[in-house]
């Protein structure tokens, strides 16, 4: 006999009691959650020069919706959900990092929109309103990785409770954990390479617009995907000034997709808030109702055993009749665990139920800030091609040489910021 | 045409072209601005790009950053050490400020605060009336077809005229 199964013949009558004292706590346990300190991200103490102050574009973050209906559905996953939290935690991101002051523009920029100095991807792993994960990558415009890390953040209760108009997210600390990190890697950088990244974009940037003007300033290392400058453009280069010019809208197109994103979230923000809240609420009671099923159900079959056992062995009325009680306690815990496994049902639905209409309510939000932002990338484009066109003609006017309808571009051309100007 | 004749036609019609799209830009900011309004809530995100006035075409200096315009609490425009809180234009009489994005902040940020893009439309006439000398625009390219729809779809009379005026010169150029 092993060693457990012994002590359990040996005193029978100590497992039952135990077993019986623990399903009655087990009936009042309660969750304790420590409040969450808040962090706060740190802020610019000093003035950072202008040539060195970088633009940061936050990308719509990867919704990461697996295709299997079924592991949507046991990983309650809601696809316009996703969509909608892909545009809002970019732009809780984007909000934390443009409030401390150590950045440049900060904007929530399409998926596929490239030339900014910095710019940051993520994929979302998790998001329940009780737990968010994130994946999170950053890197520059010269092709340098900064970093990729896994973020994972419990919600701050406090947020739940906190019944004003704009309470704090309950996920912020995570936030601000990112922001302070993509700071923490900036600062490793030298002055030099501050610049450098912000030379690299421009170049980019003209180099895409006016590949046969600008492709020589820069090289491509296609096997690390970093670029490298080869030589500047003089500042007072025509050319330049008015892809300057042409920049300049690029940043008000980008501005104004950043400004649809910032209305959807602030849209969502409210509804998106009490479905986190309820989320969580049910989250916590299916898990204390799994908890509380499996632990009767485990605790009411050790204090069948230990009854039987008890029972058998004991030459006594009352140890007899205290085997009895026990088996037939444990029967009943058992039951009750089985009642609390409907429970749990129950929440599981419930939460179906909570994601399907949440699902339902920002559905149109999703489509509507999609569609609107497509059709402005979409009128923008015509305009670059404009654009790309007039530049040819002067570049063509001013030196007298024809340029080529399609050249072969030596650096690979990335997408303008905004993905209407480009064509990547 | 002699070449610089020919570059300065090229400019001219990247004035224009740029002068359409500041237009568009400025009219959805002002849209976006107007829900937000009537949402009742304050933005946060007013990143509107300065330079990108269509009165002047000039690309003003490098990117300060716009508040909102029309209602609501523009954007913050907090650049780097700037302050710069963007002044959001007035609903009914936005006066179409180009963003100022005059690198103040402090120190000449790049991404000093600046103006907002422009309030919403003044009142006045609709924006399809065409004036009587406008041709039927049937032989119209590319640039005076953007030039004659931003200035159909211009809401305020004094910028639709500045349009139907770049819209007559450029007819006359080409």
């Amino acid at each position: 006999m092993n060693r457990p199964m012994s002590l359990l013949c040996r005193s029978p009558f100590a497992v039952v009691v135990l077993a019986m004292a623990a399903l009655a706590l087990s009936g009042c346990m309660t969750r304790e959650t420590r409040p969450l300190p808040r962090l706060t991200a740190i802020q610019a103490s000093t003035e950072i020069p202008d040539s060195q102050l970088l633009d940061v574009g936050v990308r719509l973050l990867d919704e990461n919706v697996p295709e299997d209906e079924k592991v949507r559905e046991k990983e309650r996953i809601f696809p316009d959900v996703r969509k909608a939290e892909a545009r809002y935690f970019a732009m809780q991101l984007r909000n934390t990092m443009e409030g401390t002051g150590q950045w440049g523009q900060v904007r929530v920029i399409p998926a596929d929109a490239d030339a900014l100095d910095v710019r940051v991807s993520g994929k979302i792993l998790e998001s329940n309103g009780m737990l968010l994960r994130l994946d999170i990558k950053v890197d520059d415009s010269s092709g340098r990785l900064w970093f990729q890390k896994e973020y994972e953040q419990p919600a701050d209760t406090r947020s739940y409770k906190d019944g004003t108009g704009k309470p704090r997210d309950p996920f912020q600390n995570l936030y601000v954990k990112v922001a302070n990190d993509i700071l923490a890697h900036r600062q490793t950088l030298q002055a030099a390479d501050l610049e450098n990244i912000r030379r690299v974009s421009e170049l980019r940037f003209a180099a895409d617009l006016a590949p046969y003007a600008f492709q020589n300033y820069l090289t491509k290392d296609k096997k690390k995907g970093t670029y490298q400058i080869t030589r500047l453009p003089a500042q007072d280069d025509p050319m330049l000034v008015r892809m300057d010019r042409i920049r300049e809208r690029d940043y008000a197109l980008l501005d104004t997709v950043n400004e649809h994103y910032s209305l959807f979230a602030d849209n969502m923000s409210e509804s998106y808030t009490n479905w986190r809240r309820y989320s969580y609420s049910e989250l916590e009671a299916e898990d204390d109702a799994q908890r509380s099923a499996m632990t009767r159900k485990l605790l009411g079959a050790a204090a069948i055993v230990g009854g039987l056992v008890m029972g058998t062995q004991s030459n006594t009325y009352v140890g007899q009749a205290a085997g009895t009680a026990a088996v037939f306690g444990g029967a009943y815990a058992v039951k009750s665990g089985f009642d609390r496994s409907a429970e749990v049902k129950m929440h599981s639905e419930s939460l179906k139920q909570l994601g399907e209409s949440f699902q339902a309510e920002v559905q149109p939000m999703v489509i509507e800030v999609e569609g609107r932002t497509l059709q402005l990338r979409g009128t923008a484009e015509e305009q670059f091609q404009e654009w790309r066109r007039l530049l040819k003609e002067l570049y063509e006017n001013e030196t007298g040489l024809p340029v080529a309808t399609a050249p072969a571009a030596k650096v690979q051309p990335p997408a303008p910021a905004n993905a209407g100007g480009s064509a990547q | 045409m002699t070449p610089s004749e020919r570059m300065a036609n090229i400019d001219r019609q990247f004035d224009i072209s740029m002068g359409v799209f500041d237009g568009r830009m400025r009219d959805e900011q002002a849209a976006i601005a107007g829900q937000r309004g009537a949402r009742g809530g304050s933005g946060n995100g007013g990143n509107g790009s300065a330079g990108a006035a269509a009165e002047d075409g000039s690309g003003g200096n490098d990117s300060g950053t716009a508040g909102s315009a029309g209602e609501g609490n523009g954007g913050q425009g907090q650049g780097s050490q700037g302050q710069g809180q963007g002044q959001a234009g007035q609903g009914q009489q936005g006066q179409g400020q180009a963003g100022a994005g005059n690198a103040s902040g402090q120190g000449g940020n790049r991404s000093g605060g600046g103006g907002g893009y422009g309030g919403g439309a003044k009142g006045g006439s609709g924006p399809n009336t065409v004036p009587a000398d406008i041709p039927d625009g049937s032989d119209d390219d590319v640039v005076a077809r953007q030039l004659r729809e931003a200035a159909m779809a211009e809401t305020d009379p004094e910028l639709r005229e500045k349009l139907w005026n770049e819209y007559r010169q450029y007819k006359k150029g080409s």
